[in-house]
C-alpha cells in the first residue's frame, strides 16, 4: 500500500479530508483523533493489516506519520 | 443505590461501587492522566468514602466500577440525577485500552434503557477537552447548551436512548469485530 493510500485510509479512520491534515500533523491537534477514531484505527489495522494494536502502541504517535508508518 | 448484578459486556464488566473501591476510586479520578474529564475530587480518601456511602443509599444513583476480563478494575462510570425521564450520564474515567472505554459507554446506555426503562439521557463535557466533545457527538449526542460544571465553562449533551446514531451502529460493529474468543 502507497503512502498516499494509507493517508486516504487513514482520513477514513478519522472521518476528515485528505486535506485538512499533512503527514506532520501532530494527532494532539486534530479534534477527531477521538476515542472513537482510535478504536476504528486499530478494527482498520485488524481488517486489513491482520494486526492487532493495543492502545499503549497508539497513545505513542505523536503525528499522522506515527499511525501511516505503522500500517505495515 | 446499589443495583445488586454484574453487567456483562465482551470486554468489560460493571459492577456497582463498593467501598472496598474507595481507594482505587479516588487514586483514579486523582490520576493526572483524567485530570482533563474528571470534575470534582474529593479531598480525601475519607471524603471519598462518606461519597460512595451517600451514593449507595442514594435513589436513583447509579455508580459502576469498570473491570476488564482479567478482572481487574480499570475505571469508573455512573447514570444518576433522574428527573423528567431524564438520567446523567458521567464520571467516567478510563485507563483501558480503546475498545474497553468504548464499551463501558454502551453498557451503560442500554443498562439505562433496557434495566431502568429511561429513554433520554444528558452528560456534560467541559469545553476545553475537544477530543471529549468530538466523542459525545460521535455517540450521538446533541448539543443543547453551554453550562457551568464548577468554575468550568461546559457542554450539555442529550442523546435519545431509543436511536442508535449510525456513528454509534459502526462502533457496536466495530467492537463485535475485535471481540475474538
Amino acid at each position: 500500500m502507497s503512502e498516499e493510500e494509507k493517508m486516504s485510509v487513514f482520513a477514513d479512520v478519522i472521518d476528515m479530508d485528505l486535506s485538512d491534515f499533512s503527514l506532520d500533523t501532530g494527532l494532539a491537534e486534530l479534534d477527531n483523533w477521538d476515542s472513537v477514531a482510535m478504536l476504528a484505527f486499530i478494527a482498520m489495522m485488524d481488517e486489513r493489516f491482520g494486526k492487532t494494536v493495543k492502545g499503549t502502541d497508539i497513545r505513542n504517535f505523536k503525528t499522522v506519520r506515527d499511525a501511516i508508518n505503522f500500517m505495515v | 443505590m446499589v443495583y445488586p448484578e454484574v453487567i456483562h459486556g465482551m470486554f468489560v464488566d460493571l459492577r456497582s461501587i463498593t467501598l472496598d473501591d474507595a481507594e482505587f476510586s479516588y487514586n483514579i479520578r486523582a490520576d493526572k492522566r483524567n485530570r482533563e474529564t474528571v470534575g470534582q475530587l474529593a479531598p480525601s480518601l475519607e471524603a471519598q468514602k462518606d461519597f460512595i456511602r451517600w451514593q449507595m443509599q442514594e435513589p436513583n444513583d447509579y455508580y459502576f466500577v469498570v473491570l476488564n476480563k482479567k478482572g481487574e478494575r480499570i475505571g469508573l462510570i455512573g447514570a444518576y440525577d433522574l428527573h423528567d425521564g431524564m438520567i446523567e450520564i458521567g464520571r467516567e474515567v478510563n485507563i483501558g485500552e480503546p475498545t474497553e472505554s468504548m464499551e463501558e459507554g454502551i453498557l451503560i446506555r442500554d443498562f439505562c434503557k433496557n434495566i431502568l426503562n429511561i429513554h433520554k439521557a444528558c452528560g456534560v463535557v467541559y469545553a476545553n477537552n475537544p477530543k471529549h466533545i468530538s466523542d459525545a457527538k460521535k455517540m450521538g449526542g446533541v448539543h443543547k447548551k453551554n453550562v457551568m460544571r464548577g468554575k468550568c465553562d461546559a457542554l450539555y449533551f442529550e442523546y435519545d436512548l431509543d436511536e442508535d446514531s449510525n456513528r454509534l451502529k459502526k462502533i457496536k460493529k466495530m467492537l463485535l469485530m475485535l471481540h475474538k474468543e
